[in-house]
């Protein structure tokens, strides 16, 4: 226990040295998160977008300004023009993602009773086929209810001639245009913050790989590792000192970045991303992931034989383990059989122990057998440093 | 007079190496013996003294050091003081912080750590640069510096592997002398070096390894005799041959 107090002081020693070093090892973790968020900002937001712009190609009669009217209740971006050169040039020079030409004669579709031309709808190519079909059903709509407040105005007229009070039931629904209440259920899915800070935070603190095995490759290349040995230092022991100083890193590193998130963040963007309560439960996963974060970049330093080995395996792996563990693209929208795949990375168990607690309101008894998934990785991670540990080059 | 250390038939093999490292290697040195270990590049020399440190404990049942077993040592370990070839040191911290930490682990009581430190300081003539950066050291202070840390436990056996590498002829003097001091004192030194003139300084016994085998064992008087050479140098290259070894 002396030998360990002693690696570890000495370790931290060795790092304060470097105070440059220490700082980008805090500092771009931090900046990563700032600028992930707020580039990621609108990637789940819903699909009805203000940032959609739809030019509508129409003469200015009173049917397609009432139309331009009820598709303006949806949100969207919208130019009204009557004349327009080059369509297609206008979408690719992305200047309208959606053009929507109305044909003088709409009237007469609407009242089906003559021939006329049919409203065309032209889409930027790259424009998301859900925004296509969105805007497509929005119109329609916007149709329907222009044609239903038609119709009302004339039963109106013709109620007040007591003709007609069925018109009443038209009226109350279209009237009433929040007849659907969304619902949500207890499966949560993550606003971009609450998604983006935990994800990219661990994936942050998984490249703890990159100062420990510059550490432990440098010790073992200057014969440290090899003079330790006159000490009666065993192996377990010389690794579990280089673990523990790099746990904390890990910790303080992950503080800071959720600290961004919870007050940095949101001061750039309309979503908030609530810590909660930093209760014992949090600081129990922070640990477990630390932990486990360390001891795989202990086993990528034990294995490589260079710190150029070190650097290009161990980054390259973190990348697989995140794509993979929900962390570039999150879980829930994977096929299933990456979902299935997920389980094998420990990023997964990581964020979704993280998400239980700031989403799921979880307790410990839930929370339990992902940090028992993640003890594991880390003891099998330990266990092979321990086999491929080597005192020298 | 007992044998500080007794190898008996030590063979290894370096995982994925073709040719035995070490191949059936007898060797004893005496309490108090200051003992050459001369052999080309890549003979063995210094995968022998990594074993008779500790490495690798477990392969090691043909090793005594003391008198035990090696895969039985454990607070015997501290008294070996043991110089790398390379300087073992943390560039980054200052001389004495570098000390002072393998002081701990040498196990020196908290009062009288810092009094040895500087004791050591002292006999490798650091005491001035103590707290400027090893980074900052020159080639001959690194290597005081890193023979002070094999003395700091005042080590009964004390292995240098080739500690002049580099070094000024000040420095190499002064390394010289330290150990001439030690070797009066009665402490076992087994020192490994390309230099011929070192051996004929400081060792009254050498072995000479190539390929993992000893082809001579014993004083320097009978390998000039056995050789009927008067250089040592000459005797060197009669006995591992003229070619280059890479």
């Amino acid at each position: 226990m002396k030998n360990i107090k002693h690696l570890i002081v000495q370790e931290i020693k060795v790092l304060l040295c470097d105070k440059r070093a220490l700082g980008i090892l805090f500092a771009m973790p931090m900046i990563l998160i700032l600028f992930l968020s707020l580039a990621l900002t609108d990637v789940y937001h819903q699909k009805v977008g203000k940032k959609i712009h739809i030019t509508m190609l129409t003469d200015h009669s009173k049917t397609t300004e009432e139309i331009v009217q009820q598709f303006k209740n949806f949100n969207y971006h919208i130019e009204h023009i009557t004349e327009h050169q080059g369509i297609e040039a206008s979408l690719k020079k992305e200047k309208s993602d959606v053009i929507i030409e109305i044909p003088k004669s709409i009237k007469n579709i609407l009242v089906g009773t003559k021939s006329a031309d049919s409203i065309k709808m032209y889409f930027r190519p790259t424009l998301d086929k859900s925004y296509q079909e969105l805007v497509k059903g929005h119109f329609t709509i916007a149709l329907q209810s222009m044609v239903i407040d038609q119709v009302n105005r004339r039963l109106k007229k013709m109620n007040e001639s007591k003709e007609l009070k069925k018109s009443v039931v038209i009226n109350q629904l279209s009237q009433n245009k929040n007849f659907i209440e969304v619902m949500t259920t207890n499966n949560v899915i993550p606003n971009p913050i609450q998604q983006t800070v935990p994800a990219w935070a661990l994936f942050a603190m998984f490249f703890i790989v990159i100062p420990l095995s510059n550490s432990f490759i440098r010790d073992r290349n200057s014969g440290i590792l090899k003079r330790l040995l006159c000490y009666n230092i065993s192996k377990a022991e010389l690794l579990i000192g280089k673990l523990i100083p790099y746990i904390l890193i890990n910790i303080i590193q992950f503080s800071l970045m959720l600290l961004v998130g919870q007050f940095i963040v949101p001061l750039f963007t309309s979503k908030d991303f609530s810590l909660g309560e930093i209760n014992s439960l949090l600081i129990l996963v922070t640990l477990v992931c630390s932990i486990a974060s360390t001891s795989f970049a202990l086993l990528v330093s034990t294995v490589s034989n260079s710190s150029a080995q070190a650097h290009s395996f161990g980054p390259l792996a973190i990348v697989i383990m995140a794509l993979f563990g929900g962390v570039m693209i999150p879980h829930f929208v994977m096929p299933e059989f990456m979902q299935y795949l997920s389980y094998l990375s420990p990023l997964y168990w990581a964020l979704e122990s993280y998400l239980d607690i700031f989403l799921r309101g979880a307790t410990l008894t839930i929370v339990a057998p992902k940090l028992y998934v993640l003890l594991g990785f880390s003891l099998v991670a330990f266990g092979v440093s321990l086999k491929k540990f080597r005192w020298s080059e | 007079m007992g044998h500080i250390v007794e190898i008996d038939s030590l063979t290894y093999t370096y995982p994925n190496a073709l040719e035995k490292s070490l191949d059936s290697l007898s060797l004893n040195i005496k309490k108090g013996q200051s003992f050459g270990l001369l052999g080309p590049n890549g003979a063995g020399k210094t995968t022998l003294l990594s074993f008779l440190c500790g490495q690798r404990k477990d392969l090691t049942n043909s090793i005594k050091l003391f008198g035990s077993s090696s895969n039985e040592l454990h607070g015997e370990l501290l008294n070996i003081g043991y110089a790398p070839q390379e300087l073992a040191l943390f560039p980054m911290l200052s001389g004495i912080e570098n000390l002072l930490f393998f002081a701990k682990l040498a196990g020196l009581a908290e009062d009288k750590r810092l009094g040895r430190v500087l004791e050591m300081l002292k006999a490798v003539d650091l005491q001035k640069s103590q707290d400027k950066l090893v980074e900052n050291y020159s080639g001959g202070m690194k290597r005081r510096l890193n023979l002070a840390v094999a003395l700091l436990n005042d080590p009964k056996l004390l292995i240098l592997d080739e500690p002049t590498v580099g070094v000024d002829p000040q420095s190499r003097n002064l390394i010289f002398e330290k150990i001439e001091e030690l070797k009066s004192r009665g402490v076992t030194i087994i020192y490994t070096t390309h230099y011929m003139e070192e051996v004929q300084r400081l060792c009254d016994s050498v072995a000479i390894v190539k390929e993992g085998k000893i082809l001579f064992n014993g004083t320097l008087d009978s390998l000039l005799e056995s050789q009927k050479n008067e250089s040592l140098e000459q005797c060197y290259l009669q006995l591992t041959g003229y070619e280059v070894v890479d």
